[in-house]
């Protein structure tokens, strides 16, 4: 039996549940230990003063894609019963600068503003009070919003298919622009803090 | 101090991560599939994985009269007399105790959802019954690809090759295969053919919850 393992059968509803309790324990604790409970230090990303969560974050990207690739050749990872969300290209688009401009306003997004408020928080708790709000806002006047939610669909796109490249290339490309990036971003850090 | 102790261990991960994407770009895994006409048939032998069976690969079988296909709806009476899959017999928990299954015959479970045919996938296994596919996406699924197919108005090459194939079978099942217009709402929040069948609905809004 190969993962996903809800796909394969191996875990049921309640199963697959109880695993995701521990996974967001685990991915809430390294966000606290890499310091993104702290809104000043998100904030800093905007500012291209701290680019911790870029650094953090591209680099559980690469981890988790490059380990998805070898545990698929490994036949460890049934790749193809990997759920991909489909790309609808205008909500999306807005949704994501919704979310941007609340992240640069709050110095807080939906994971770190849970990470904030376990910690603590005030500024935290109340980003997750806003946060629910939002949801609950949506789900009551969702049906205003459908035919916009659900226009421009492009369907299920990857890179590669985009780019007419092979799967394990486009993995490759994603390493050398996470790589650029990192190494840009710890000079672009090195160059605030001299004129700080 | 010398140049290798200068080495953190930041650059130790960055060398392993280009090593591991230099092969990643030599080996050969198959990509994550979003073509449903190719989808892979699962080894024979293992009898407890989940099987997967497209809306597309289906309509296949049932066009090509795929022998020994047999096609079972799990939701209740009344909404499979509402609606169901073309050949699709109904079958509950009470009823499966009482089926024979051939080990020539193909299975394919379909409900509004992946849960309820997994359920009902893992029922018959127990009892020994031969391996079982489910329909991916549900009856949901049949509906927005097979009944109301419809291609991006600016979709490449590649997507409108596929539509075209999607889309002879569609007309063999009734359906009505289309092009969006700029800017149009998509099949899944469209009433044409689903009758505004709320489980297309629900099932548009159960996948886009899924990530953050």
């Amino acid at each position: 039996m190969s993962a996903p393992f809800f796909e394969s059968g191996l875990l049921g509803e309640g199963g697959a549940l109880f695993i995701g309790l521990f996974i967001g324990i685990g991915f809430g604790w390294f966000l606290e230990r890499s310091g993104m409970g702290s809104a000043p230090k998100l904030a800093g990303q905007f500012y291209l003063t701290d680019l911790t969560v870029f650094k953090v974050m591209f680099s559980a990207i690469v981890t988790a894609m490059l380990g998805v690739f070898w545990l698929g050749w490994l036949g460890v990872v049934d790749v193809s019963k990997i759920y991909v969300p489909e790309t609808y290209l205008l909500p999306q688009s807005v949704g994501g600068l919704l979310f941007g401009i609340g992240f640069a306003m709050a110095g807080l997004c939906p994971g770190t503003s849970c990470v904030s408020a376990a910690t603590g928080r005030v500024d935290g708790l109340l980003v997750m009070l806003g946060m629910f709000a939002g949801v609950f806002g949506t789900a009551t006047f969702f049906g205003s919003i459908e035919s916009f939610y659900n226009s421009s669909p492009r369907g299920t796109l990857l890179v590669p298919d985009i780019l007419g490249i092979s799967y394990g290339v486009a993995v490759f490309g994603v390493v050398i622009i996470a790589l650029t990036g990192f190494a840009g971003a710890g000079a672009l850090e090195r160059r605030s803090a001299s004129r700080a | 101090m010398t140049k290798l102790t200068r080495i953190r261990s930041h650059h130790v991960l960055a060398v392993m991560a280009l090593m591991l994407g230099g092969s990643a770009a030599v080996a050969r895994v198959p990509a994550p599939r979003t073509d449903s006409l190719e989808m892979a048939t699962p080894s024979g032998s293992d009898t407890r994985e989940t099987r997967y069976v497209s809306p597309v690969q289906l309509a296949q079988w049932i066009r090509d009269t795929k022998r020994g296909l047999r096609v079972l709806d799990v939701r209740d009476p009344i909404q499979f007399e509402e609606m169901h899959i073309p050949g699709a017999e109904r079958i509950d928990d009470a009823d499966h105790a009482n089926n024979r299954f051939s080990p020539d015959e193909t299975i394919v479970v379909y409900s509004d959802n992946d849960n309820e045919a997994a359920r009902m996938q893992t029922s018959l296994r127990k009892r020994g019954h031969p391996q079982i596919a489910i329909l991916r996406g549900g009856l949901s699924a049949w509906i927005e690809e097979i009944l109301n197919p419809t291609l991006a108005f600016n979709a490449t090459e590649s997507a409108k090759k596929k539509f075209d194939r999607v889309a002879e079978l569609s007309r063999y099942f009734g359906g009505v295969p289309r092009i969006a217009e700029p800017g149009e709402a998509s099949a899944s929040s469209s009433n044409r053919g689903a009758a505004g069948n709320p489980s297309v609905t629900q099932s548009a809004k159960r996948v886009r919850g899924r990530g953050c």
